[in-house]
């Protein structure tokens, strides 16, 4: 391998440190040596003659390697993946530092597009469309000067500069032309994106705790990256009534008792209830088999499709007052329901929402017990700490709405939002309530629920979706896997269950002033949203514009075609002109003609044998007069092209 | 066109992609890449196929050359192409099954000829055919090769490799052969004088008589006057003799045809001879290429004068030089 090639080699195993850094799967301190060993790669690798030097890395790979089976044994095999990856990263490290000038550097080239690919499934944000658009291009540049590296099968050639420079051009070229080319791909590609995968429910298993989504119970001592999905699960239309009378919060099951470990649903898919305040919720009446009401003006009314989302759950919002289904369904006795037989995939059901100036059920303080209790065992022992420095900021005589206020403001000015996983998160509630690392929405809600329980305020702990994505044009609500939320619903008595959502929004902390970088970056986010929460729907906007675009570029040309045709005649003349402009000296029409003509009659030009030459060699060989006349005639205009 | 050996594991690594593709859910991220790995690989092949697309191109008549040496021939390339430029071009000949790098990495301008010198592998002695002559890159990513035909010449004959013929003389190690010394030598003095023939070098004129008898007048040489080598091999010999004998006669041919000697051969199935006014030496170095070993049954060579410098030794003279030495 030359040093040109093992420089290319370098910047790309760098981009994949990037890539895995971005991942959160492990902090920078750990990152830092792996970030040196590569850049160092060009100079520690001549040492790999010294069998010490060779022992040392595979000691340290073992070693790696040992830790991360460890990790998996005490995390779960839920992590491997996210393990996988910085194994990964680390073999790359270690071949980057151990290829031989009679390897081929393939097995890196692969790694790296294979860590590139994994890391899409951890982190879609911004940074990695950065990373991955400089990754293409060194990927595609680093494969070109290989190729032209190689002599034999090796690749050891040194690149002369000009060599280089060609390479580098052309490179940059082709990465430009594959980037675009993907993205016509990837608008215009027809394929399902509600496809299931065909080993999905063996993965299911092994990654649910790591998926971000909804689920039955929120486990508090996560600390694996968290893989993100952005599926379609719910398709809410409005059918009457506006958008802002349907809620944001798609409730799909609710929380009372904090354990150990984290949150169990209150109602088991069997649709048991296990808490006593289960007569907080305003109970169901059955109208039909499939329609099922409560009391309360009808406002607003959604037509809902649900497609993977959870087997059994069913989402609406708390306001939901009618609910119509086509497949079986029962309510649970905390408000949510639950399917109970179902023909298809995709489940479909309409729900209508009451009035928001109407009462809601008020039920009895006996029930309220299990919503006020905290039990020791499952508090982290920092809790007192945080309890007393938010008491601090509580007046004496503060209604239960302030103390829920003065908390959602304590916890977004003094915690921040991350993934699981994600540098910066902590590993457990007990972390992020000493204050050791911010959390996602479930650490945020459960904090809340603890503090307000503490101040004896009733409340729960809700789980579901955040819906907002609406399709204005259409009035369609769209709800995707990485919508899933957790929040906190607190009983007020007389008034019922007011929804508090304590989790900070990126718009939740500090206001950036919009400068023209910060406003670009929006933009770009903006756009890759778009890419990742790329659909059936925008994919049949993106073709139906274009279909658009070309109908009106045909009338327009059918209306106008002097217009077209002068343009075409221009463009035509403009590139005649770029071409004349191309350095070939020596390049004639007559040189080109005379070329065609040999070709035409399938004769070569021997080693100095001049055009006259072959010509009397070709009369000698008895050609067709027809032919001879075509190459005498050739060679007298490429004669006279040359020595006239 | 062709899968090389990275490309061979690309394939294996877009497959396993798209299995895993298919495995998993539908996620917008990962048919991304997908999308921008099958992107390379059609552009590739299209890209690769457009490097090679007109290139046309021969190569040079080779003369017979003697074995183990490498001569050089010129490879002449054309493009037809409107690329501007062919990049990183290799040629390679396939002779006796397999197959020789000519030259690496080489740029054609299109529609340009350009002419490459190239060397020819060292091959044994014989008439080797030449089962192909081509032109291929790898280029742009390396994962395919593609090839075009080239015009070759049909056979490359090689001779035997030529004996040391002055250590041959000087340690008068070859009986026989000092007889041929006159013949051999390069300092040869005129004999006489005779009218031009065409085909005369202007050296060997002779100027003075010219301008005399107001006619053309060539030196006549007295290699010209001199009847040559005279050789008799016999066949039959065993392999490494007449391999040495192959060898000697390659030198004497060779010096034969320096210094405008006559060489005539005389074997079993050959007799001929090869100079001035007869066969071209070229003739000789082909037999010399192609011919083998015969059975010990076989007949003996034709009766052939006393002067005549026979190769190899009998077993019985062997024997008689041996008895003399003692």
């Amino acid at each position: 391998m030359t040093s040109q090639l093992r420089l290319c080699m370098m910047i790309l195993v760098v981009l994949n440190l990037v890539f895995v850094q971005i991942t959160g799967a492990a902090s920078l301190r750990w990152m830092l040596p792996w970030f040196a060993l590569a850049v160092l790669a060009p100079v520690l690798s001549p040492l790999q003659k010294y069998w010490s030097y060779r022992l040392a890395w595979n000691i340290g790979l073992l070693a790696i390697f040992g830790l991360l089976l460890k990790d998996i044994r005490e995390a779960g095999l839920q992590y491997m993946l996210e393990d996988g990856l910085i194994l990964a990263a680390f073999c790359q490290v270690h071949v980057l530092n151990n290829l031989a000038k009679q390897n081929r550097p393939d097995l890196l080239f692969f790694n790296s597009f294979l860590i590139a690919l994994v890391t899409g499934f951890f982190c879609q944000n911004l940074a990695y469309s950065i990373v991955f658009g400089i990754y293409a291009v060194t990927l595609v540049i680093a494969i070109c000067i290989s190729s032209a590296s190689t002599v034999g099968t090796l690749p050891h050639r040194h690149l002369t500069a000009r060599e280089l420079w060609l390479v580098l051009g052309r490179g940059f070229k082709m990465a430009f032309i594959a980037i675009f080319l993907t993205g016509l791909v990837f608008a215009f590609w027809p394929r399902d994106f509600e496809r299931e995968g065909l080993v999905e429910n063996k993965i299911a298993q092994t990654s649910a705790a790591s998926q971000l989504g909804f689920t039955d119970q929120i486990r508090l001592d996560n600390k694996g990256i968290t893989a993100k999905t952005n599926r379609v699960v719910i398709r809410a239309k409005l059918l009457r009534g506006s958008r802002t009378q349907v809620s944001e919060y798609w409730r799909g099951a609710t929380f009372t008792n904090l354990r150990k470990h984290g949150w169990w649903a209150d109602t088991n898919p069997q649709g048991n209830v296990y808490t006593s305040s289960r007569r907080l919720d305003e109970p169901w009446k059955r109208l039909s088999a499939s329609e099922f009401s409560r009391a309360g003006r009808l406002g607003a009314s959604v037509a809902v499709e649900l497609s993977g989302a959870h087997p059994q759950a069913l989402f609406a919002p708390l306001a939901a007052n009618r609910m119509q289904f086509e497949c079986g369904a029962w309510p649970l006795l905390d408000g949510v329901f639950r399917i109970t037989s179902r023909n298809t995939d995709k489940i479909r059901y309409t729900v209508d929402l009451r009035l928001a100036d109407d009462q809601p059920h008020v039920a009895k303080a006996k029930y309220l017990r299990d919503l006020q209790t905290l039990r020791p065992s499952a508090l982290p022992p920092e809790t007192a700490a945080l309890h007393d420095a938010v008491s601090r900021e509580v007046p004496p005589a503060a209604s239960p709405v302030q103390v829920a206020g003065i908390i959602q403001r304590y916890l977004v000015e003094h915690r921040s939002y991350f993934l699981p996983g994600e540098s910066g998160a902590a590993d457990s509630l007990r972390g992020f309530i000493a204050g050791e690392g911010g959390g996602h929405c479930e650490f945020f809600a459960s904090t809340m629920v603890i503090l307000l329980r503490k101040f004896g305020i009733p409340c729960r702990m809700v789980s579901g979706y955040h819906a907002h994505e609406w399709n204005h044009a259409e009035n369609e609500l769209t709800i995707r896997s990485n919508h899933a939320h957790a929040w906190v619903e607190m009983w007020r008595p007389g008034i019922g269950w007011l929804t508090l959502d304590p989790t900070p929004t990126s718009a939740g902390f500090a206001e950036p002033s919009a400068t023209m970088f910060s406003e670009m970056g929006e933009s770009l986010r903006e756009l890759w949203a778009k890419v990742t929460t790329f659909d059936a729907s925008d994919r049949s906007s993106v073709v139906g514009w274009t279909k658009t675009q070309l109908f009106d570029l045909g009338n327009s040309i059918l209306e106008n075609p002097v217009w077209f045709l002068s343009s075409l005649a221009a463009l035509f003349v403009l590139r005649r002109l770029m071409r004349r402009q191309r350095p070939s000296p020596r390049q004639t029409p007559a040189v080109t003609n005379y070329l065609r003509t040999l070709r035409q009659l399938d004769l070569t030009l021997r080693p100095g044998e001049t055009p006259r030459q072959l010509l009397t060699r070709a009369s000698r060989n008895d050609l067709p007069e027809a032919d001879q006349r075509l190459l005498t005639h050739a060679t007298a205009n490429h004669e006279q092209d040359r020595y006239s | 066109m062709r899968p090389t050996r990275f490309g061979s594991k690309a394939v294996v690594f877009y497959a396993t992609l798209v299995g895993a593709f298919y495995a998993v859910p539908y996620l917008n991220l990962f048919f991304l890449l997908l999308a921008f790995a099958s992107v390379l690989g059609l552009l590739n092949l299209y890209w690769t196929w457009r490097n090679i697309r007109g290139v046309r191109g021969s190569m040079s008549e080779i003369a017979p050359y003697s074995a183990d040496s490498r001569p050089t021939a010129q490879l002449c390339l054309s493009s037809t192409s409107t690329l501007r430029c062919h990049h990183h071009l290799h040629a390679a000949i396939c002779i006796d099954g397999k197959e020789t790098r000519l030259a690496e990495h080489f740029n054609l301008d299109g529609n340009q000829i350009q002419h490459i010198q190239v060397q020819l592998p060292a091959l044994p002695r014989g008439i080797h055919p030449v089962e192909g002559l081509r032109v291929g890159t790898i280029y742009p990513f390396g994962t395919l090769v593609t090839w075009r035909e080239l015009a070759a010449p049909g056979h490359l004959i090689v001779y035997p490799k030529p004996a040391d013929l002055r250590q041959c003389l000087k340690t008068n190690r070859v009986a026989g052969l000092s007889a041929f010394g006159g013949v051999l030598s390069e300092d040869q003095g005129p004999a006489g004088l005779r009218e031009y023939r065409e085909g005369d070098e202007l050296r060997s004129v002779h100027w003075k008589a010219t301008a005399r008898r107001q006619e053309l007048v060539a030196k006549e040489l007295e290699s010209d006057s001199n009847p040559g080598v005279e050789v008799r091999l016999d066949l039959r010999a065993e392999t490494e003799d007449l391999e040495q004998a192959l060898s000697l006669i390659t030198a004497l041919a060779l010096e034969c045809r320096t210094n405008k000697a006559l060489l005539t051969l005389h074997t079993q199935n050959h007799s001929a001879t090869y100079g001035r006014d007869h066969r071209p030496f070229d003739q000789l170095f082909l037999y010399l290429a192609g011919t083998g070993r015969l059975p010990e049954d076989s007949d003996a060579p034709p009766v052939v004068s006393p002067s005549a410098l026979c190769r190899p030794l009998t077993r019985n003279t062997k024997k008689q030089r041996a008895e003399a030495l003692v």
